[in-house]
C-alpha cells in the first residue's frame, strides 16, 4: 500500500520517449509509419492513425514544431488520398478502407495481409483528430481539414457489413470478407461510432444494437463490468472518445459509462495479478498489464520444476487467459486516465525493473519474468521490438490524463458526435440533443450552440521547462 | 515538480447538480433528540448546511415510551415522538422515519443492541406490530395532515442483514417489511415506504424480487455503506481496512446498487468516512476530502446521501467526554465545527450546474460548478491512508468566461478550518472552558482569502497549492450584466 508513484517529470519523459517513435520510424516521403522497430518491417495503417493523432500532442508538448507536424500530416494525407484503392495488387486499400500492413515505400498491400476494418478505423480517427487540431486559416492547415474530410467520406462502412448486421473484421481480394465479425465488447466501439457518423456510407442503426446485443457483463474479483479479456480492448476507443458521463442504452441500464467500465477493467487486471492464479513470476499489485501482444515464442519448457507453455502473438487476457506470464507495460500506461493511482505505481515498478533502460522509445512491447533467460538488462525476457500500435496509446492516453487534448478535439468533431447520437449516447457533454438535431450535410453541421467551435490554445499554456526531444 | 493541470470550458456543461447530500442527515437515536443541545445543533445544520430531513434509530424503542406493557395492558403514548416531529417541523425540517426498534412489549426475544438496550428481535405477533404502526402513522396523519406526511419517508428497520440488528432470517425480515409497508399504505396509499435499510449495500436484488413476487409496496430503496466495507476481513483495524480499499470505491458501489434498484429512488441512509465510531480521521481534514469527493462522484446516482451523523452528541456505546475523540459527528459535543462540517458548508454553497473538467490525477480532483452569478472551482487532494500523497501545485484554466469581479479561496487543510489542530495546540483540554470553545470555534471557520488570477482572451487562470488531504474552493464572482451579455 505504500508503493511509490512515478513522478510527473518521469511521466513526461515516458511520453516524450514514446512519441519519438513517430518522429523516427516514419518514412518522410509518404508519412507511413513502421509497424515495429525491425529491419524490413511493413508500415501499419493503425500506427499511421496513432501517429496522426500524436502529432498534435507533440506540438503541444514541444516535442516537435507545428510546422513539422503540419508537413508530416499533409504528406501522409496526400499520399493516402492519391494511393490507389481497388482490387489491384498495388492498391493501398479498397472502398476507403486500408490493408493492415503496407509496404513502407510504395504503400502497396504487404504480402497477403487482410484489409482491416479496425485498423482502418484508427487511421480515420487519427485523420479526424488532425483535422480538429489544425484549424488555422493557412493554406496548409485548410488542406489538412479538407483531405481528412474527404478520406473519411470515402469509407464505405456499409459495404463492410457484407449484408449482415455486424461489421466484418475485414476483406481479402482473393477470398472476400473474413468470416469473423466484430461481436462481443472490444476496441471496435470506435468503429461502430465512426461508421454510424458517416455522411456518405453510414452503418444502419441496427448495426449498433446488433453489436451491443453480443455484450457480456461479468463479475471478476468483485468488479462487475462489461467484459473483454485483453486490456487494450478497454482503451483504444477511449484514445479518441471522451466517454465520461455519456452512455448508450446498454450502459444507462448498467448505471455506469464506458469510462467507468475501463476503470473497473483496469482494477480487475490488478486483482488478477495479485491473485496470480497461474503463479507467474513478478505478478503483483504493481506488475500487471495483460493484453494482446507478442510473447517469447511457441515454446514449452520446464521452469522451476513446472512445465510452462509460452506463446508468440496471442490475445492474452484476464481472468480466463490465455496467459503465459507476458506483461505489456504500455497497456498499463494506457490505463492512466482510468486509474492513475495504480497505474503510476506500476510504471514506477517497471522503472525499477529497468524496462526503459537503453530503449530510446520508452517501453519495449512486452516482458516476461517467468521465461528463463541467461542474461538481459532487465533480468528477464524482453521483447526485441517497439510497436507503433503500442507507442501511440502511451503518448495519447498520458495526454488525455494530463490535459484531455484528444478528448477536447474530438468533442468538436461533428462526425463523431453524430455517430454517438446515432448509437444512442446521451448525457454528460453530449447533453440531450436528439439525433434529428443534426443535419446530414457536413457543411451545415455545427456543434451545439454556445459551444466553442475551436479550442483556443493560449501561447503560454505550454510548461516553460519543456525540453526539446532528442533527435528532433 | 510539474503542476497538475485542469481545464474547463464554461460553456461545456454536463447537467444539473441536485444537492442530494442535503436531503437527509443522520442523528444518533431518538431520546438524544429530546435534548436541547442536540436540537440546537440540528437547527444550525439545517440553517447553515441545508439539511432537509433527519434520520435516527429508536423512535419506537422503550426509552421513547411509545408502547409499554403495563400489567398485561398495552399502553400507547406518542407524546415524545410528537415532541420530536413538532420540533423538526418548527425549524423547517422533516423526519426520514426509521421504524425501529422493537418495543419490549411486542418483542419475541431479549436480544438488544447499544447501551440504550434497543430490542432487535422480531415481533411475537405481526398483528400487534401492525396495530402499533397503523395507530402511530394514522395519529401523525391526523396531527400533521396527510399532505405533510406524504413528504416523509418511512424506512423499515435498520441493517437487518447484520445479526446484531436482526437475529432472524432474511425471509423473516422480508415478511416483516411486507406487513409494515402494507400497514402504512392502509393509512394512505401514497405514503412513501421503503427498505431494506441494509448494511454494505446488501440484499437489494433479493429484497426487490421478494416485493415484486408478493406485490409488496416499495417506493424507494435504502441501504448503507462505508469505505471500510471494502475487500478484506473485518478483523483488520480501521486504517488497514481503508488502506486495502480503492479510490472511488463508494462510487463503484453506488453505481452497482443503482443498477439493482431498477429505476426506483435510492437513498443511502448511512455513510461516513469509516464505520468506526471512534476514528480519529472523523475529526480531521481527511474526512472533508472524503465528503467532497464522494458527494461529487454520486451525481446522478442517488436521491439522498445521509451522513452519519451531524453531531457527536451520540451515545450508542457510551457518551463521549472530550471534544475530539473520533466521533461520527460534523460537530463536537460543544458544537465546534469539524473540517467535515466545513466540507458540507462548501457543498451547500455550490451552484446547480456542473461543467466538464479535463485533467485526471492520482490524488487531485477538480470540479467546476456554476450558477448565474458565480463559478466555484472545487478541488481536493485525497488518498486513502498509507497511500502516497504529496503537496500539489494545481493550475486551473477556465475558458469562455467573462471577467470575474472578485475571486477568493476558502480552504480546509491542516492549517485551515481545522479546530482539532487548535485543540492539540492548546494542550488537548478534556473539558474546554467556554473561552476555549470560542477559540476553537474561530479556528474552525472557513476564511475567505484573496485568490490571485489572470484573465486574458475570455480565459481565467488560477494557481492553487493543495497540501495532502485538503480541500480548496475558489469562487469567481461574475457581474450579472456581463454574464447575461456573455450568454447572449
Amino acid at each position: 500500500m505504500t508503493s511509490p508513484l512515478l513522478t510527473s517529470e518521469k511521466l513526461n519523459d515516458l511520453q516524450r520517449e514514446s512519441f519519438a517513435y513517430f518522429v523516427n520510424e516514419t518514412n518522410p516521403a509518404n508519412g507511413l509509419i513502421a509497424d515495429r522497430t525491425k529491419a524490413g518491417t511493413p508500415a501499419s495503417i493503425a500506427a499511421v492513425g496513432l501517429g496522426l493523432a500524436s502529432y498534435p500532442v507533440g506540438v503541444e508538448r514541444g516535442f516537435l514544431t507545428r510546422e513539422d507536424a503540419v508537413d508530416r500530416t499533409l504528406t501522409t494525407l496526400r499520399f493516402l488520398r492519391d494511393a490507389p484503392q481497388g482490387k489491384s495488387a498495388t492498391a493501398t486499400g479498397y472502398k476507403g478502407f486500408y490493408y493492415h500492413f503496407l509496404d513502407m515505400q510504395t504503400g502497396a498491400r504487404f504480402g497477403n495481409c487482410e484489409l482491416s476494418t479496425i485498423d482502418s478505423t484508427y487511421a480515420i480517427a487519427g485523420m479526424l483528430a488532425a483535422a480538429a487540431y489544425f484549424t488555422a486559416e493557412s493554406r496548409s492547415e485548410h488542406e489538412i481539414r479538407s483531405l481528412a474530410d474527404g478520406l473519411y467520406r470515402r469509407v464505405d462502412w456499409r459495404w463492410a457489413l457484407d449484408s449482415g448486421a455486424t461489421v466484418t473484421h475485414g476483406w481479402k481480394p482473393e477470398t472476400g470478407f473474413l468470416p469473423d465479425r466484430w461481436e462481443g465488447y472490444s476496441e471496435a466501439l470506435l468503429l461502430y461510432i465512426l461508421g454510424l457518423g458517416s455522411p456518405t456510407h453510414p452503418l444502419a442503426d441496427e448495426s449498433y444494437t446488433a453489436w451491443t446485443s453480443t455484450y457480456k457483463w461479468r463479475k471478476i474479483y468483485d468488479h462487475e463490468y462489461l467484459y473483454s479479456g485483453p486490456l487494450f480492448t478497454h482503451q483504444l476507443s477511449h484514445v479518441w472518445v471522451d466517454f465520461r458521463g455519456i452512455a448508450d442504452e446498454y450502459m444507462r441500464d448498467k448505471c455506469i459509462d464506458y469510462f467507468e467500465n475501463s476503470r473497473r477493467a483496469t482494477y480487475a487486471q490488478q486483482q488478477y495479478a495479485i491473485h496470480n492464479p497461474g503463479q507467474f513470476k513478478g505478478y503483483g499489485k504493481d506488475c500487471w498489464g495483460i493484453t494482446s501482444s507478442d510473447g517469447p515464442g511457441w515454446i514449452t519448457c520446464e521452469v522451476d520444476g513446472r512445465e510452462r507453455h509460452f506463446f508468440h502473438y496471442a490475445a492474452r487476457g484476464i481472468p480466463d487467459g490465455p496467459d503465459d506470464g507476458t506483461i505489456a507495460p504500455w497497456a498499463a500506461a494506457a490505463s492512466l486516465p482510468f486509474a492513475p493511482e495504480i497505474v503510476l505505481a506500476a510504471l514506477q515498478d517497471f522503472d525499477n525493473l529497468k524496462l526503459r533502460m537503453n530503449n530510446s522509445y520508452g517501453y519495449k512491447a512486452t516482458f516476461n519474468p517467468t521465461y528463463p533467460v541467461t542474461s538481459a538488462p532487465a533480468d528477464c525476457w524482453v521483447s526485441p521490438c517497439h510497436l507503433g500500435l503500442n507507442q501511440g496509446p502511451v503518448v495519447l492516453m498520458i495526454e488525455n490524463a494530463r490535459s484531455g487534448l484528444l478528448w477536447r478535439l474530438m468533442r468538436q468533431c461533428p462526425y463523431l458526435v453524430k455517430g454517438l447520437h446515432q448509437a444512442g449516447f446521451t448525457g454528460g457533454w453530449l447533453g440531450a440533443e436528439s439525433p434529428r438535431a443534426w443535419c446530414t450535410n457536413a457543411s451545415e453541421m455545427k456543434p451545439a450552440s454556445g459551444r466553442a467551435q475551436r479550442i483556443a490554445v493560449p501561447s503560454n499554456s505550454r510548461p516553460s521547462n519543456e525540453k526539446q526531444p532528442d533527435g528532433v | 515538480m510539474l503542476p497538475v493541470e485542469f481545464r474547463c470550458c464554461l460553456t461545456e456543461t454536463t447537467g444539473d447538480l441536485p444537492h442530494f447530500w442535503e436531503h437527509t442527515v443522520g442523528g444518533s437515536h431518538a431520546t438524544m433528540g429530546l435534548r436541547a443541545d442536540w436540537r440546537e445543533q440540528l437547527r444550525r445544520c439545517h440553517d447553515e448546511l441545508g439539511f432537509g430531513h433527519v434520520r435516527f434509530h429508536g423512535i419506537l424503542s422503550d426509552g421513547m415510551g411509545t408502547l409499554v406493557d403495563e400489567q398485561d395492558q398495552l399502553l400507547y403514548s406518542f407524546f415524545n415522538a410528537d415532541q420530536m416531529w413538532d420540533y423538526l417541523l418548527s425549524i423547517g425540517m422533516k423526519p426520514f422515519v426509521e421504524l425501529s426498534f422493537m418495543p419490549t412489549a411486542l418483542a419475541s426475544g431479549k436480544t438488544t443492541a447499544f447501551n440504550y438496550q434497543a430490542n432487535v428481535t422480531h415481533p411475537k405477533e405481526n398483528t400487534q406490530w401492525a396495530t402499533l404502526i397503523h395507530k402511530l402513522v394514522a395519529h401523525w396523519v391526523e396531527r400533521y395532515g396527510v399532505d405533510e406526511i406524504r413528504t416523509w419517508f418511512f424506512e423499515v428497520w435498520n441493517e437487518p442483514n447484520l445479526k446484531a440488528f436482526w437475529p432472524g432470517s432474511q425471509e423473516s425480515y422480508f415478511d416483516f417489511y411486507r406487513c409494515t409497508a402494507n400497514t402504512i399504505k392502509q393509512v394512505d396509499a401514497t405514503l412513501q415506504v421503503g427498505g431494506p435499510a441494509t448494511a454494505k449495500d446488501g440484499w437489494i436484488n433479493e429484497f426487490l424480487a421478494f416485493c415484486e413476487k408478493v406485490d409488496a409496496p416499495v417506493d424507494f430503496v435504502s441501504t448503507h455503506h462505508y469505505p471500510t466495507d471494502a475487500l478484506g476481513t473485518t478483523d483488520e483495524d480501521t486504517e488497514t481496512q481503508l488502506a486495502i480499499s480503492q479510490r472511488s470505491i463508494m462510487r463503484n458501489w453506488t453505481q452497482d446498487t443503482r443498477r439493482k434498484c431498477r429505476g426506483r429512488a435510492l437513498y443511502y441512509t448511512e455513510w461516513n468516512a469509516s464505520s468506526n465510531p471512534r476514528d480519529h480521521l472523523h475529526d480531521e481534514p481527511y474526512t472533508a476530502t472524503v465528503i467532497v469527493k464522494t458527494m461529487m462522484e454520486a451525481k446522478g446516482l442517488v436521491e439522498g446521501y445521509s451522513y452519519w451523523t451531524f453531531t457527536d452528541i451520540f451515545a450508542e456505546n457510551y457518551f463521549p467526554a472530550q471534544p475530539f475523540q473520533g466521533g461520527f459527528g460534523l460537530l463536537t459535543i460543544q458544537g465546534v465545527a469539524k473540517p467535515s462540517y466545513r466540507a458540507f458548508e462548501l457543498l451547500h454553497r455550490l451552484g446547480s450546474e456542473t461543467c466538464l473538467v479535463d485533467g485526471i490525477h492520482e490524488t487531485v480532483d477538480a470540479w467546476v460548478v456554476r450558477n448565474s452569478n458565480a463559478i466555484t472551482v472545487l478541488i481536493c487532494n485525497q488518498a486513502l491512508p498509507r497511500h502516497p500523497i504529496r503537496t500539489e501545485h494545481v493550475k486551473v484554466q477556465l475558458t469562455d468566461i467573462s471577467p470575474p469581479t472578485d475571486v477568493y479561496i476558502e480552504r480546509i487543510d491542516d492549517d485551515h478550518a481545522n479546530a482539532k489542530n487548535a485543540w492539540l495546540q492548546m494542550g488537548k483540554p478534556q473539558f474546554p472552558t467556554p473561552r476555549q470553545v470560542e477559540v476553537l470555534n474561530v479556528a474552525s471557520q472557513l476564511v475567505r482569502e484573496t485568490q490571485t488570477w489572470k484573465y486574458e482572451n475570455a480565459s481565467a487562470w488560477l494557481d492553487v497549492t493543495l497540501p495532502p488531504h485538503s480541500v480548496a474552493a475558489v469562487t469567481l464572482e461574475l457581474s450579472t450584466s456581463h454574464h447575461e451579455g456573455a450568454m447572449a
